[in-house]
């Protein structure tokens, strides 16, 4: 047994060099900022995720080209947090310890943010919710150094009830179908008291998340005599939904779903497209000239339009380098900046409320219209096409 | 089968280790060290946990991450509702302690396939029900309201850990261990000699879900933060079974390797080839279940004998019963 | 809530796809289990990878799904061969736990090669039928349509294979009882790589389908492995007419208590389904009381 035991401790003695070893350790030196970043390269979210990493890269690459901020150059860290929580934890302090940064970019889903939230909070490095929208996170608890840098996913539903009051009359009803997740909760609470508020008859239908059949839920609709129906879950189920709607030869008057934004729409629904709603927090039409310059540069790296994913991540770099050029490369110093100031970026103005919720950032809405998806609703001059065209 | 007397070796080894990782804190380790060590102690006591049920009597468990799960919502609802800590924990452990019981109820007089069913679903209806109790938050998920410093619940888990391996260790040298084994081995066999084999894996069921239960509530406390899709994944069963697989089922070192081996592969991954974590823990599970079924530990233990035996006369071994 | 006859048809279509769907996935396991007495965890896998091959046929290379089907078939059946000879068949002889391990931690490789090469996200490809056929006021979409033909075609062919033909003998054969039909000149070998074989395929068929009618994810084969768990266990473990019937039960069952309360509540009533059957009556409703 005396090898068990010896056996016991080499094992521990080769764990703890592991500690030592595992990873590189990079000195603090004066000359570079070491920034963190979580993604969900692997697992749920991956498409996205790879999204988010090129507005990083792009940014990190464009600051570094210009100079660097205040002389000195910026280093992202990004590591995987495979779509799991505790493995964002542990990543989450490595970028702290060994990779010394003095703040971290967000991660993707709401269970990884919290997770990550929590060790931020103990070690007291600034955390920014880069796509965050579920405001849940910063409502339940009092969180001082993770802030949400993505419209709050309450107003989902808000530009498409609008064009809904404005251009759907006799509507007989709206149906909105919601994932059982934090974020898409949050966004058919708002939206049912909105209608309610608008006088909109409303009815709200739930689905596990995960769950790609919806022919029930499409059974109740069309029993319930809604006609228009709005859509707050991810991309991919809200693809099955419309297949399964459109097999199940149910023509809704006004349709939304929330990601419809995403160029792969059209891909994937071909003409069926034409008419859906969807809501983008970030459009590469909008005319100002640092988005247009945004646009471009992305264009000429990766050979493709940016989604708003790259732009969210490419904003969170913004505002984190006003913070930096304004109060210098210290963790405390980023903190009070981002929770005190208003800073302009490529998605809009930034600004967090006392509880660390955004309140600057809000949606656009955006519909298809002959194949391109226009900005409609708000300030647009672009008209809404009402009713949504049948299903081929 | 010869029994075994317990080994003070091993258990002053056993506290020695425990012991210094409770003190690492004090000796400057960083945060990051910190929470390597901490994962470390959680795959450790969860293992420890299966282990001393589906390792020892062979009847395989699918449900011990949400037992773990269990332990975890049941404490931070209580302490979220102002339950001192000293009571939510005991709280949480029980609370899995009866829903073991129930699944006990309904499958351990059957065959083992009967059993590895009902945990297979008590775990998938553990996800579907706590997603719609409001009271636990539901889909939204349930914040531990004050965020505790993190040495108390790593504290705790270290202490768990060194406590299920002693437990483990002492249940292996004892009577009833022999008796859990022959369960195992050929249950017919163990009831016509008398083994009150139902009674037995009911009881041991029930503590190894106690144990699943406090690790989970320690989690619990750790993350102060619980989503019912993340506690609730199977990837915690799956890693409640593949830590003593790996290591050394049956025996109380081989789930410490195995445990070892999770945290160390899973950092090195993390860093270099993220996205082959499954891979590589089905690959090793498969190499194991072929050529090591007993685990690393016994195996290479063996192999060390056996060589040794080479050396000297040959003497009857056969140790480590299946 | 008005319950028209409509209403109810519909119901039962879409119950009798999903029990389709459940019944190849149940008439696998069954025949895994009977033959061999394996009970295949890693039967899901074989589901997603059928998906999987569709998907880079339809999306991918742009044909028809349908091809996908005898595709995913051969496939299908080639890989549950190696994996018969590589793998369970070297821990047969073992204990049942150590054939549970095996096909439980192929399961875990397998899902882990899956999020490595095809990406955690979300799949689909918009190939295939569009549009739908109306009868007596019931909407049936073509896809879904094809879905049930396909399975109650497949699910035909199987049934003939088992009753008649050597083969099917020989599985029975073996099922009854495996020493007699060793000496009865069966080889053994063969007829349980035979029997897997056949049953991945199975699986990989219904892979093929559910990509048809849903999205693709790693893990979409484990989900619909769950169900067909439920279905065996209340079926009886080796019984085909079991595993048929249960199916359908469950199809229809989800399908109406999926409209009545939710999907969610669907599945939590079935999965205590499972209980109830496991407490009352565990060999299920055609299984033989020898099996649990």
């Amino acid at each position: 047994m005396g090898s068990l035991s010896r056996r016991r401790f080499l094992g521990s003695a080769a764990g703890a060099g592991l500690l030592g070893i595992a990873g590189p350790r990079t000195a603090h030196s004066a000359s570079t900022i070491n920034i963190g970043a979580s993604l969900s390269l692997t697992g749920r979210f991956s498409d996205s995720a790879k999204y988010v990493e090129e507005g990083y890269r792009l940014w990190e690459a464009q600051t570094n080209d210009a100079g660097g901020i205040g002389g000195s150059q910026v280093k992202v860290t990004i590591y995987d947090d495979q779509s799991n929580p505790d493995t964002g934890r542990v990543l989450a302090q490595r970028l702290i310890d060994r990779n010394g940064v003095v703040a971290i970019l967000g991660p993707y889903s709401s269970p990884i943010t919290d997770a990550e939230a929590v060790v931020v909070e103990r070690a007291q490095v600034p955390l920014i919710g880069t796509i965050a929208s579920d405001s849940s996170i910063w409502a339940r608890r009092n969180l001082k150094w993770t802030f949400q840098a993505f419209p709050s996913s309450n107003y989902d539903h808000e530009g498409f009830i609008k064009i809904v009051k404005e251009k759907g009359e006799g509507i007989k009803k709206l149906a909105i179908i919601f994932e059982q997740s934090p974020f898409s909760i949050a966004g058919k609470d708002w939206a049912v008291s909105y209608a309610k508020k608008l006088g909109i008859p409303v009815d709200a239908y739930g689905y596990a998340p995960g769950n790609q059949d919806f022919r029930s839920i499409i059974e109740h609709i069309v029993n319930s005599g809604a006609d228009v129906v709005s859509m707050g879950g991810y991309y991919q189920p809200s693809i099955a939904l419309t297949r399964q709607m459109m097999e199940r030869a149910f023509n809704p008057k006004g349709y939304q779903f929330i990601e419809a934004s995403d160029g792969v729409t059209k891909d994937a629904l071909g003409a069926n497209a034409e008419g859906i709603f969807g809501r983008s927090a970030w459009e590469a039409s909008t005319d100002t000239p640092e988005n247009k310059a945004f646009v471009a540069a992305y264009q000429k790296k990766y050979n493709r339009k940016p989604s708003y994913h790259s732009a969210s991540a490419y904003a969170a770099g913004q505002l984190l380098a006003a913070a930096i050029k304004a109060k210098g490369a210290k963790s405390e110093a980023i903190r009070d900046f981002i929770a005190t100031s208003s800073v302009d970026t490529i998605m809009g103005s930034f600004k967090v409320n006392d509880k660390g919720q955004q309140t600057g950032y809000r949606y656009l809405t955006i519909q298809w219209q002959g194949g391109t998806q226009k900005i409609v609703g708000g300030n647009s001059k672009t008209a809404a096409e009402w009713p949504k065209p049948a299903w081929k | 089968m010869a029994l075994t007397r317990l080994n003070p070796a091993m258990l002053a080894a056993t506290l020695v280790v425990g012991g210094l990782a409770a003190a690492l804190p004090l000796m400057g380790a960083s945060r990051y060290q910190l929470v390597l060590v901490y994962y470390f102690a959680y795959y450790l006591a969860l293992g420890q946990a299966w282990n001393l049920m589906s390792g020892m009597t062979g009847y395989v468990s699918f449900a011990h991450g949400a037992l773990a799960g269990i332990g975890a919502y049941a404490t931070v609802m209580a302490m979220n509702a102002g339950v001192p800590m000293w009571l939510s924990i005991p709280i949480g452990a029980a609370v899995a302690g009866v829903s073991s019981l129930v699944i006990g109820a309904t499958s351990l007089r059957l065959r083992g396939i009967a059993f590895t069913f009902a945990t297979l679903f008590f775990q998938a209806l553990a996800l579907l029900i706590v997603r719609k109790l409001p009271a636990a938050g539901g889909a939204g998920g349930l914040p531990l309201q004050d965020i505790l410093p993190v040495w108390l619940p790593q504290l705790f888990m270290i202490l768990l850990a060194v406590l299920s391996t002693i437990l483990v260790m002492v249940v292996r040298a004892s009577r009833t261990g022999t008796r859990l084994l022959a369960i195992k081995g050929d249950e017919a066999a163990a009831l016509s000699l008398g083994i009150a084999s139902a009674r037995l894996k009911l009881l041991f069921f029930c503590i190894s879900a106690v144990l699943a239960g406090l690790a989970g509530a320690f989690h619990g406390l750790f993350t102060a933060s619980l989503y019912p899709d993340v506690v609730f994944s199977f990837d915690m069963s799956i890693t409640a079974l593949a830590v003593p697989l790996i290591g050394g089922v049956a025996t109380a070192f081989g789930p410490a390797a195995g445990a070892i081996l999770f945290v160390g592969v899973g950092e090195l991954l993390d860093i270099f080839a993220p996205g082959l974590h499954n891979v590589v823990i089905g690959a090793l599970l498969v190499a194991v279940v072929l050529f090591m079924p007993l685990g690393l530990v016994p195996f290479t233990v063996g192999r060390m004998r056996d060589r040794r035996k080479d050396a000297r006369s040959p003497a009857a071994s056969g140790e480590y019963a299946r | 809530m008005s319950i028209s006859l409509t209403l109810v048809l519909q119901l039962i279509v879409n119950g009798l796809v999903v029990g389709g769907l459940l019944g190849l996935v149940a008439l696998g396991l069954a025949l895994i289990f009977g033959v061999i007495r394996v009970v295949n965890f890693a039967h899901g896998e074989f589901i997603t990878l059928g998906a999987y091959l569709t998907w880079l046929i339809a999306g991918g290379l742009g044909l028809s799904p349908f091809i996908g089907i005898p595709v995913a078939f051969l496939f299908g059946a080639l890989v549950g061969w190696v994996v018969q000879v590589l793998f369970i068949g070297r821990v047969m002889e073992r204990p049942p736990l150590d054939s549970l391990m095996m096909t439980y931690s192929l399961s875990i490789l397998g899902l882990g090669l899956f999020s490595f090469f095809f990406g955690g996200d979300f799949r689909s490809y918009s190939a295939g039928p569009n549009g739908d056929l109306r009868l007596a006021g019931v909407t049936v979409g073509l896809r879904s349509l094809s879905v049930l033909i396909v399975c109650v075609a497949l699910g035909a062919l199987v049934i003939m294979l088992l009753r008649s033909g050597r083969l099917g003998l020989a599985f029975r054969a073996l099922a009854q009882n495996r020493d007699a039909a060793a000496s009865c000149g069966i080889n053994i070998r063969a007829t349980e790589r035979l029997a897997f074989s056949l049953a991945v395929g199975l699986a990989a068929v219904a892979g093929a389908l559910i990509s048809l009618i849903g999205t693709t994810t790693p893990g979409v084969g484990d989900d619909w492995l769950l169900e067909g768990f439920v279905v065996v266990v209340i079926g009886g473990m080796g019984s085909i007419p079991g595993a048929l019937a249960g199916a359908l039960l469950i199809g229809l069952l989800q399908s109406i208590l999926g409209y009545a309360l939710d999907d969610s509540w669907a599945k939590i009533i079935t999965y205590l389904l499972l209980y109830l059957t496991l407490l009352t009556r565990p060999q299920g409703l055609l299984g033989s009381a020898m099996e649990m």
